[in-house]
């Protein structure tokens, strides 16, 4: 590739930002960081870097809410998600917002720079996550009813409260279940699960 | 004031005054200011701002407040100040008899028992104190000195209970961008430099902590562990060598079972922490006896699989025995207590148990870890996870 790949950083911490900039220069990315989102969808609106690594928690409107904008706009970069405070609602919401990935802080570093290089190889091959389950996703076939009633409302963003709540089964339980979809599913965890069925292949 | 005096607007909601609800009608009002003048106690009706509404004869002999002075005060005016006791407190304290101390309106401070009943209100729980001048009683110093302990105790634990998160959220992003430095580094000096290698062991550590505060963290938000399946024995032998960091001399260790490769459910940080704090309380047990041993062994027990780690040091004295689980209580020089507070809370949260076998006349302690088995995963998930 004759010109370098272009990645927008969103942190509104300098250390990371900075730190993020020196590891992804060094493999040869080309690296333009803002301090919010408001400054990062103006310049997306500009032109479109390859990839977005954007934390949830930052001032001005939320990392969702910048996902969500960008998601509007039909904007084709890769978006990684990321937070010090993440919780599984919240990296469903940004799967579901179209992100490629949700990191919890602080993530490994040496996971960071494969899962970019991934992400940019495969963009535009791979079909986008939609709203709703997939008509088919690996391990389907084999979930309990049950199962897949929970499945439905993590996928649709509910807390272990608000999905044991809909269903009348006790939290604790929603999390049993979400543990053994996850074992049949194959999934690394909440993020790469809704990932995975929301996913038409 | 001959009568106990009932304020004539009952306050409901914060600073306004609720026209939906009419003040109680005169005979009414009368009726409950003799019932409560009647009683030999002070009776403190309060408003949901807790507010004191209604103020009972023998509450003006007790604390010296004219009734008419005393409406519309809050009740920590009739409280020693470390006792401020808004509504928030008394939401807390909830119904029951509670011992606070007392301030008198001339100033000095009495011993008081506080009988609160809570009675619930479409604008919040109303309450309603009972006031009881405490005997004087005989000072014992002992019960004093263990309450005192106690309190300073429980003091401690909140704080860190209330640390825990704020310190994973702060410390997560300076160890972020430190294991991104780092990784940055050992690129740039490449596989084969030395200091690129060190620099690589470095990035791993701050990963690890990493890890470690990512379980903290859903561990003090009540967050179920992530529950992944673990070769148990890998998991084991990873903990034997961190716990032995930095100790010498070490002590034999006898290992068994490690060749069964047993697989558990649970999240590795949390298990490997288990592990970790189980076997430092044994090195320190044998730390500089001559016969210096430790026995690990796992093996399977039905649907569970057994970590046992026996140690040939004195045993437990049944002292330390008795508060082995109870929070910040420590018999180690500079230990902290929460050792196996955690490792208890830890394997119960992740479907286990652990128990400890005290020992002691020449045997030494034993303690057993209890995790339950993986369930045989789909052909398909472990084909995934392989």
């Amino acid at each position: 590739m004759s010109q370098a790949d272009e990645i927008f950083v969103v942190d509104d911490d300098a250390a990371v930002r900075e730190a993020l900039t020196a590891l992804l220069t060094m493999e040869g990315f080309d690296v333009t960081c803002f301090a919010d989102g408001n400054a990062l969808v103006t310049a997306v609106r500009g032109h479109v870097p390859a990839c977005v690594i954007l934390d949830v928690n930052i001032p001005g409107p939320s990392g969702l809410d910048v996902l969500k904008r960008l998601k509007a706009d039909a904007c084709p970069a890769a978006v990684f998600a990321m937070s010090g405070q993440a919780n599984i609602p919240m990296a469903v919401d940004a799967i579901r917002n179209g992100a490629v990935d949700f990191f919890e802080k602080p993530f490994d570093a040496g996971r960071i720079v494969g899962c970019v290089r991934e992400a940019i190889a495969d963009a535009g091959r791979h079909p986008r996550v939609t709203g709703q389950l997939a008509s088919h996703f690996p391990g389907m076939e084999l979930l309990t009813p049950r199962e897949r009633q929970v499945l439905e409302q993590i996928a649709g963003g509910s807390s272990n409260k608000e999905a044991g709540r809909a269903l009348g089964i006790s939290p604790r339980t929603v999390e049993v279940h979400r543990a053994r979809i996850m074992e049949k599913i194959g999934a690394r965890n909440a993020a790469n699960l809704v990932r995975i069925v929301l996913t038409e292949q | 004031m001959s009568q106990a005096a009932i304020s004539p607007h009952p306050i409901v909601g914060e600073g306004r005054i609720e026209r939906a609800v009419p003040p109680l009608p005169h005979a009414a009002d009368a009726l409950l200011s003799d019932v409560l003048d009647m009683a030999g106690e002070a009776i403190v009706v309060l408003d949901v701002r807790a507010c004191i509404s209604a103020f009972s004869r023998a509450g003006e002999k007790l604390f010296g407040w004219p009734a008419a002075e005393a409406l519309g005060q809050p009740l920590a005016v009739l409280l020693a100040e470390e006792d401020g006791m808004d509504r928030q407190r008394l939401e807390k304290l909830g119904s029951g008899v509670h011992v606070v101390v007392g301030r008198h309106k001339a100033g000095h401070s009495f011993p008081l028992t506080l009988e609160l009943a809570t009675r619930q209100s479409p604008a919040g729980p109303h309450f309603i104190a009972v006031l009881r001048e405490r005997p004087a009683q005989p000072v014992d110093v002992e019960r004093l000195a263990r309450l005192e302990a106690e309190n300073a105790h429980l003091a401690r634990l909140v704080v860190v209970e209330a640390m825990g998160p704020a310190l994973a959220h702060e410390l997560s992003q300076p160890l972020t961008a430190a294991a991104l430095y780092l990784q940055a580094a050992e690129t740039m000096l490449g596989p084969q430099d030395a200091a690129g290698a060190m620099i690589g062991k470095a990035r791993r550590e701050a990963e690890r902590a990493g890890r470690i505060i990512r379980a903290l963290r859903r561990f003090v938000e009540n967050r179920p562990p992530e529950s992944v399946p673990v070769v148990l024995d890998l998991l084991v032998d990873e903990a034997i060598d961190l716990a032995l960091l930095g100790r010498s001399p070490r002590p034999v260790i006898a290992r068994d079972g490690a060749e069964t490769g047993l697989t558990v459910m649970a999240d590795p940080v949390l298990v490997q922490q288990i592990v970790v704090n189980v076997v430092r309380n044994a090195l320190d047990a044998v730390e500089g006896l001559t016969e210096a041993r430790l026995w690990i062994a796992t093996r399977r027990v039905d649907a569970q699989v057994h970590l046992s780690i026996r140690d040939s040091g004195p045993g437990f004295p049944a002292a330390v025995m008795a508060d082995l689980f109870a929070p910040l209580q420590t018999s180690k020089p500079g230990g902290i207590g929460l050792g196996l507070v955690l490792s208890r809370s830890i394997a119960e949260q992740l479907g286990g148990s652990i128990s400890v076998e005290p020992g002691g006349g020449g045997m030494g302690a034993t303690v057993s870890v209890v995790l339950p088995l993986a369930r045989q995963a789909s052909p398909k998930a472990v084909k995934r996870s392989a």
